[in-house]
């Protein structure tokens, strides 16, 4: 069986140039005409942004327009190429025909080779793993019709009266549907999942855990013999590490002394453009934002963000290294680093509109640390001490700012279950798992009925 | 600063508000030049009489603020409540819809005065007085003028008890141990120029100091990163006052309740006390859970993660649980966490109730009984709350917390109470209630709408400096 885990998959290409604006329309009309680019009938795709990052400068160095296709999905990954190629691919031929590098009659093999070769690493959080999007919309059936039985079941007043008779009756219901009887079979997750999910993690660990044993070991022995190969490799196992270190604290060192010379921070942006983004923020459950803006100043500056990125993405992942990063209202975010580093985009999938909802992140303080070494980089944020200090929680108007300065309004935007919240996709999840459950004792019966 | 701010004078049951439109640019200044507004300084002199002044943004533009000062007010309150994206999202739309308003659309008012007295004799001389005054440089707008009538008890018109719970601010706040919020919140959230709960100062009005006039206002706080540039406060005392003008629907509401209580589930009155999470005499659902007290109750200080976190008490859906959550935000938040957000959306409540009472006694049986409407009068509430941010307090409470659908644990719901309902086949229906219970939860479908907003609109409520500064000379 497949492993179902989420992922983010962030395809940045720049474009031609004098063709961002073709490119725009382009996704415009993709949004308005879904069937030149059926994304609905990708089966692993959760959420997709098609945008264009606007020309623009990190301090003298310029950094192109470039189209980004940023999917979430689920799944294996040359799966999700391959279907976005099968089924989406003559859209996106149209699209990648704009960017450089792209011969607008690529096979599928090339245009899957195109996407490989673009697709940028990135930090992702997702808020419901190992669910596809059948998954969810068959949950969110499930738990409709199990609504509906109660409803027809109290109105005719035949409904049992403890909770084990009421979760038995309903048992009995979801059995007696040939579209529902699949609920009836626990959920199983694949062993494959908790690889496909911290491989990265492990592949790291492989390398490290045995080069710092070694090192810690092999300093050890030293003192009960003369063994000049062992000392040579424990010189070097050591001068690695302290040049690591020290790497690193030059490149804090450049970032901290970059903290202090910061002087601009981004002021409120015309009310036109705020009202535009507002506009684009009216889904009354599920909305999207796009951030996009250069580094602040600092010559290391990508250096640290690139290293920081990807602790992030480790803890995202579920490794307990830095807090737990639960973002109850999220159900996708991303953190790319774009053009080496010298660019931070920040994409979103979350309940809520925007404002109101970066607005969340800082309404609390444990959150308000996350949020400085998140995006404390970009251009025009609010000045940040030590990188998690000061920042957006001493200056909450400076953050909202800088967020509606940099957030884009999004050309392109898929979501296939706009009525649901993440709340809702994992709850609907907790009662399908709770209908699997042949005979529940009174207290678990009485708590799953809580769910509905 | 104006003193309604600090007191929502209970002890002045009568009050009208005018809604106004300027027609003489200078009468109008010399008018509210010399309006002697209430200050909140000085209660005695609100014994009998207190008199407020509130502007739009639109008005500010008709006394001609220079373009620059315009600009630093807040975008919420430059673009009004009837902004198109505004309406979709805070639920003012379809039978909402600001085209169907009986004032603050079509024709946008300038000015709100607003008048409270302690008899309706005293209401009706300073009205006069008032009127003989504005006439020269301002009228009223169509259905601009305003009419309260207090109901006893502190009843709203489905015959709730009303305005209990308010946001204790140790600056100003009468505080009798009764709160739910055992910490203060911080002034800033209710008046401009004061820190605020995130400890720093929201975006408040500024003059520049070269200008003509800023020398009579007080200069701004350093704060980090507003405003750039030293400036005068504009805002400093002053705060903005949001309206909206709510018909409730009083037979249709107990008709309802007497409806679905026929279909089985819990009786008439506690479904609407479900609905509100309060019992009619004020009693909390969450302490009280089987039943009301004898008496009239102010209880406040109750919380919700522990008592009650299934809502099997008090619905997670109801009407206060919603607008102001407490302790229990959900979503997998803590307590303490969502004590620290909810503390930042929070509004003083200076609501007041206008039309006949449905039945002179206000007691939920007897309106049960009267099965149809005996009059066809037009009755509700003139919902008026002081915030010092807009977008982060009442837009925010009616977007996330009023009118959505998937507020808590809720996929379909909306405020049972005041929420406009988006109905089938919209893929996002907000038009259920979720009534926890033991064994199983009952869910009300299809609820019609019991509140219509008839009218609304953004103001500023001026500091007394502030006042004198708009209502200066600015020329062309
Ligand atoms: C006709 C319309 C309305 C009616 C009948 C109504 C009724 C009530 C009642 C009976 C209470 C309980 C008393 C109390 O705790 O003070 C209450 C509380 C409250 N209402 Fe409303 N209300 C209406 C409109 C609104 C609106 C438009 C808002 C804001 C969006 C709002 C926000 C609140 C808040 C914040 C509380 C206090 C919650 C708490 O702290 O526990 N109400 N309302």
């Amino acid at each position: 069986m497949a492993h179902k885990v989420h992922a983010g998959y962030t395809v940045l290409a720049p474009i031609r140039p004098g063709h961002a604006d073709a490119v725009s329309a382009l996704l415009r009309t993709f949004r308005a005409t879904p069937r030149r680019l059926p994304f609905v009938d990708v089966p692993s795709l959760h959420f997709a942004t098609g945008t264009v990052l606007p020309a623009t400068s990190w301090g003298t160095e310029p950094l192109p327009a470039t189209l980004m296709v940023a999917t979430s999905f689920c799944g294996p990954d040359d799966v999700h190429v391959d279907e976005l190629v099968r089924v989406a691919g003559s859209g996106l031929r149209e699209l990648f025909a704009h960017c450089q590098g792209f011969a607008p009659d690529a096979s599928d093999v090339d245009l899957a080779e195109f996407l490989a070769r673009h697709r940028q690493w990135e930090t992702f959080y997702s808020g419901m793993h190992d669910l596809t999007r059948a998954d969810v919309l068959a949950h969110d059936k499930l738990r409709t019709e199990i609504e509906d039985f109660i409803d027809r079941a109290q109105r005719d007043d035949e409904l049992p009266s403890t909770p084990t008779a009421i979760h038995a009756a309903i048992r009995a219901f979801v059995g007696s549907r040939a579209d529902l009887r699949w609920a009836l079979v626990p959920d199983r997750r694949p062993a494959s999942a908790f690889w496909a999910r911290h491989r990265r993690t492990i592949r790291l660990a492989t390398l490290l855990v045995p080069y710092l044993a070694g090192l810690v070991v092999g300093t050890a022995m030293l003192p009960f013999g003369t063994w000049p190969a062992l000392e040579v490799a424990v010189g070097l196992g050591w001068l690695g590490l302290f040049a690591f270190v020290a790497v690193l604290v030059v490149a804090l060192a450049g970032v901290f002394e970059a903290e202090r010379r910061q002087t601009f921070v981004a002021g409120r942006p015309p009310d036109e453009y705020a009202r535009a983004l507002a506009a684009s923020q009216c889904n009354p459950v599920i909305n999207e934002m796009t951030a996009s803006a250069p580094l602040k100043e600092g010559d290391t500056r990508p250096f640290v963000l690139t290293l920081a990125l990807w602790i992030i993405a480790r803890a995202a992942e579920g490794l307990p290294i830095y807090g737990s990063l639960n973002i109850p209202t999220v159900a996708t975010a991303r953190w790319v680093p774009v053009d080496r580093s010298r660019r931070l985009v920040f994409i979103s999938n979350f309940t809520n509109a925007a404002e109101p909802y970066v607005r969340d992140f800082v309404d609390n303080s444990a959150q308000a640390v996350n949020i400085n070494l998140t995006f404390g980089w970009g251009y025009g944020y609010p000045k940040t001490r030590g990188i998690i200090l000061d920042g957006a929680i001493a200056d909450p108007n400076g953050f909202i700012n800088v967020v509606n300065t940099n957030q884009q309004v999004t050309e392109l935007w898929f979501c296939p279950y706009a009525h649901l919240s993440v709340d809702n996709i994992n709850r609907s999840r907790e009662i399908r798992n709770g209908i699997a459950v042949a005979t529940p004792g009174e207290k678990e019966a009485s708590q799953w009925l809580t769910l509905l | 600063m104006q003193g309604l701010i600090v007191r929502g004078y209970g002890g002045l049951p009568c009050a009208q508000f005018h809604l106004l439109r300027i027609t003489d640019r200078a009468a109008a200044r010399r008018y509210l030049r010399t309006l002697e507004v209430t200050p909140a300084e000085k209660p005695a002199s609100a014994r009998e009489v207190a008199l407020h002044v509130a502007l739009t943004a639109d008005g500010l533009r008709e006394l001609q603020l220079p373009a620059e000062v315009l600009a630093t007010f807040s975008r919420e309150f430059l673009e009004g409540m009837d902004e198109p994206s505004r309406s979709t999202s805070l639920g003012d739309d379809l039978e909402n819809a600001p085209e169907k308003w009986r004032w603050g659309h079509a024709e946008r008012p300038h000015v709100m005065l607003m008048v409270y007295a302690v008899s309706d004799r005293r209401l009706e001389a300073e009205l006069r007085r008032q009127e003989a005054a504005y006439g020269a440089g301002l009228r009223l707008i169509e259905n601009g003028r305003q009419e309260t009538r207090q109901i006893p008890d502190q009843k709203e018109h489905f015959g709730f008890r009303d305005g209990i719970s308010t946001p204790p601010v140790a600056e100003f706040g009468k505080r009798d141990g009764n709160e739910f919020w055992t910490t203060p919140i911080a002034p800033g959230e209710f008046v401009l120029g004061y820190l605020n709960e995130h400890k720093t100062y929201s975006e408040s009005p500024t003059v520049p100091l070269s200008a003509p006039g800023a020398a009579d206002l007080p200069p701004t706080v350093e704060n980090v990163s507003y405003p750039a540039h030293p400036a005068a406060d504009l805002g400093k005392n002053g705060t903005y006052l949001v309206v909206r003008e709510l018909e409730q629907d009083v037979p249709g509401f107990w008709r309802y309740m007497a409806e679905k209580s026929r279909e089985g589930g819990v009786a008439p009155i506690t479904l609407a006390a479900k609905m509100v999470g309060r019992w009619p005499n004020g009693a909390p659902l969450v302490t009280h859970p089987d039943g009301s007290t004898a008496q009239s109750s102010n209880e406040n200080a109750f919380r919700y993660a522990h008592e009650d976190p299934d809502g099997l008490a008090c619905p997670i859906g109801s009407h206060i649980r919603r607008a102001s959550p407490r302790d229990q935000l959900g979503a997998g938040r803590s307590e303490e966490q969502s004590e620290q957000m909810v503390r930042k959306h929070q509004m003083l409540r200076r609501a007041r109730t206008f039309g006949h009472r449905y039945d002179p006694s206000m007691d939920p049986r007897e309106m049960l009984a009267k099965a149809v409407p005996t009059e066809d009068e037009r009755r509700g509430l003139h919902f008026i709350c002081l915030v010092s941010h807009i977008g982060r307090q009442f837009e925010f409470v009616q977007r996330a917390w009023i009118q959505s659908p998937v507020f808590g644990t809720l996929y379909k719901d909306g405020d049972p109470v005041i929420g406009g309902r988006r109905k089938y086949p919209d893929p996002n229906i907000n038009d259920e209630f979720t009534c926890p219970a033991r064994p199983v939860r009952r869910k009300y479908k299809h609820l019609p709408q019991f509140t219509t907003l008839v009218g609304g609109g953004y103001f500023f409520l001026p500091g007394l400096a502030a006042l004198q500064y708009i209502a200066r000379e600015h020329g062309a």
